[in-house]
């Protein structure tokens, strides 16, 4: 045997394997090979010596919990073949997400003494959020986004948790699942949180599990922004905007949800609005079976049930048809949650035309 | 406890269990990561999400495949190759630059190790260092056992080369 056949063999003895007599008779009496498997042997022990160096440092502490309840339990209440692909987390998140206009927004120099950081948000190819996030005002200092990012769910958090100078840190949680899969605020509650230290003026990535990083970009501002965003005030052919929607039932308010917002952007889509003891209403502009026919008023949808006049109050003009349809269900509870656990939330969701012209919450696949 | 008796703790939601997991091997795994995706940051992400996915998704560990060491470093390789693909080419070739620029433990062993490739250093490292056999490498990078050999082999002839090549060994040696 030679150098040349013997040296793979040196590599195998290195790591405590058997190897052939006649490879380990040469490597015994070649000064060759016993130079390499010296060299070898060196390697590994540097190898070790920086890795006892770079494990010295304890991994930051976690907490691990998984999420107990899920919205597929209320899947089973009634709302079967319903898919909720966004979500405000009102549990988790007291601000608001992807509000439209540019009114309002000022932007003040970097390094300058703002109180607000107004993050854009990006996932995927075309999701944009934006997440303004006060620093004085524990009201408003957390965001959230749920949809699907290519083909697949992502739920994320942000909160605010300190600020240092011009910097500020940031606590994310994520959640990445199947596209078909349902997600709930418990769902990204039980997720670890990161933290991350940010410079509005810079970019933030921030690794998802399978999916592109988030890019988050800021800027300071001087207020919490009543907008953000690039819409106008005029709603878009299909749009349905859904923003701080108040309920009246004659003239009593019986759902108030300040600060939650659906936008809907496509017609095969509905705003949904759960209010605790109301149940959950399906805003569309297009008619849902068992729905009822409102009428729009600017901020306005006027319906009646049951004898009972009903008025939807919003924050801004809600859409550019006369009628929209809305599907009331009495008694719905998304969450089983004991009382005082409750809470209200807003989302869009997916609906699909049937044969009879008639529209139903989309199907999910399992 | 056994890898089976931990991965049933793990896989029954025992977040005590989980804990303790994570504290034997987290800084383990950030560790082998720093040395796979590019920078400090990149590593701790990559490490999180690493068990993030395995507390999230337990029923992906067979006992009869392997131990939960090599589980789990396979999942931290699979999740530091999805960084990497996720990274757009130029970047990536930056990024790779500065991984090989960025040494808190600088000596001519660990500079030539930074100039490896990703799967020379991902080999070398997880034998070396983790001590996984031929076996549980074999399993880890889903190749055979014979190619683990060869590899092996391969990857500790490039970091000799590039070892000896570095001017500053010659003369030390």
């Amino acid at each position: 045997m030679n150098c040349g056949e013997a040296t793979e063999f040196v590599s195998a003895l290195c790591d405590g394997e058997r190897i052939p007599t006649v490879a380990a008779e040469h490597i015994g009496r070649c000064e060759s090979c016993g130079e390499r498997l010296r060299a070898y042997v060196a390697m590994g022990a540097e190898l070790r010596r920086i890795a006892s160096m770079e494990t010295a440092a304890a991994a930051p502490q976690r907490t691990w919990k998984r999420g107990q309840h899920r919205l597929v339990l209320w899947w089973q209440k009634g709302w079967e073949g319903m898919r909720i692909p966004r979500i405000a987390f009102a549990v988790l998140i007291a601000g608001i997400i992807v509000l439209g206009s540019t009114l309002a927004v000022v932007k003040v120099r970097a390094r300058d003494a703002g109180t607000v950081v107004l993050l854009t948000v990006a996932a995927g190819d075309n999701e944009r959020s934006e997440c303004p996030l006060s620093t004085v005002d524990k009201r408003g200092d957390s965001c959230g986004f749920v949809g699907k990012v290519e083909q697949n769910t992502l739920g994320y958090g942000i909160e605010l948790l300190k600020r240092d100078g011009d910097k500020v840190q940031l606590g994310i949680r994520s959640v990445v699942l199947p596209a078909t899969a349902s997600l709930s605020s418990n769902d990204l509650a039980s997720e670890p949180q990161r933290q991350f230290w940010f410079q509005p003026g810079d970019t933030l990535k921030v690794d998802l599990p399978g999916l592109s990083p988030l890019i988050i970009k800021g800027n300071w501002l001087d207020h919490m922004p009543a907008f953000a965003g690039t819409h106008d005030m005029d709603p878009g052919p299909d749009e349905l905007r859904f923003i701080s929607p108040l309920l009246l039932r004659g003239k009593e308010v019986i759902g108030d949800m300040e600060g939650g917002a659906s936008i809907v952007d496509k017609r095969n889509s509905a705003a949904w609005i759960y209010y605790p003891k109301q149940g959950s209403y399906l805003i569309s502009l297009v008619p849902t079976k068992g729905g009822i026919k409102a009428r729009v008023q600017l901020n306005r949808i006027l319906f009646e049930e049951g004898g009972n006049p009903y008025v939807f109050i919003t924050g801004a003009p809600i859409t550019r048809s006369k009628y929209v349809w809305v599907l009331h269900q009495q008694g719905f509870d998304p969450y089983n949650w004991s009382e005082g656990d409750e809470h209200e939330f807003t989302s869009v969701t997916e609906i699909t035309e049937t044969p009879s012209g008639e529209w139903v919450p989309a199907p999910t696949a399992k | 406890m056994d890898d089976a008796g931990m991965w049933k703790r793990i896989s029954d939601g025992d977040a005590e269990a989980f804990e303790a997991f994570y504290r034997e091997y987290a800084s383990r795994v950030r560790a082998f990561l720093r040395h796979s995706v590019a920078g400090e940051q990149a590593a701790e992400d990559v490490m999180q999400n690493t068990f993030t996915e395995i507390w999230r998704r337990p029923p992906g560990f067979d006992t009869e495949r392997g131990t939960l060491r090599a589980y789990l470093f396979g999942i931290a390789r699979k999740q530091a190759a999805g960084w990497w693909r996720r990274q757009r080419p130029e970047e990536e070739l930056a990024l790779d630059d500065a991984a090989s620029r960025t040494t808190e433990t600088s000596s001519l062993v660990a500079d030539a190790f930074n100039r490896l490739g990703r799967e020379h250093r991902t080999l070398l490292w997880l034998r070396e260092v983790e001590g996984q056999s031929y076996k549980e490498l074999a399993t880890i990078l889903d190749i055979p056992v014979g190619t683990v050999r060869s590899r092996l082999f391969a990857a500790r002839e490039a970091l000799r080369a590039i070892w000896h090549e570095t001017p500053a060994m010659k003369g030390d040696r």
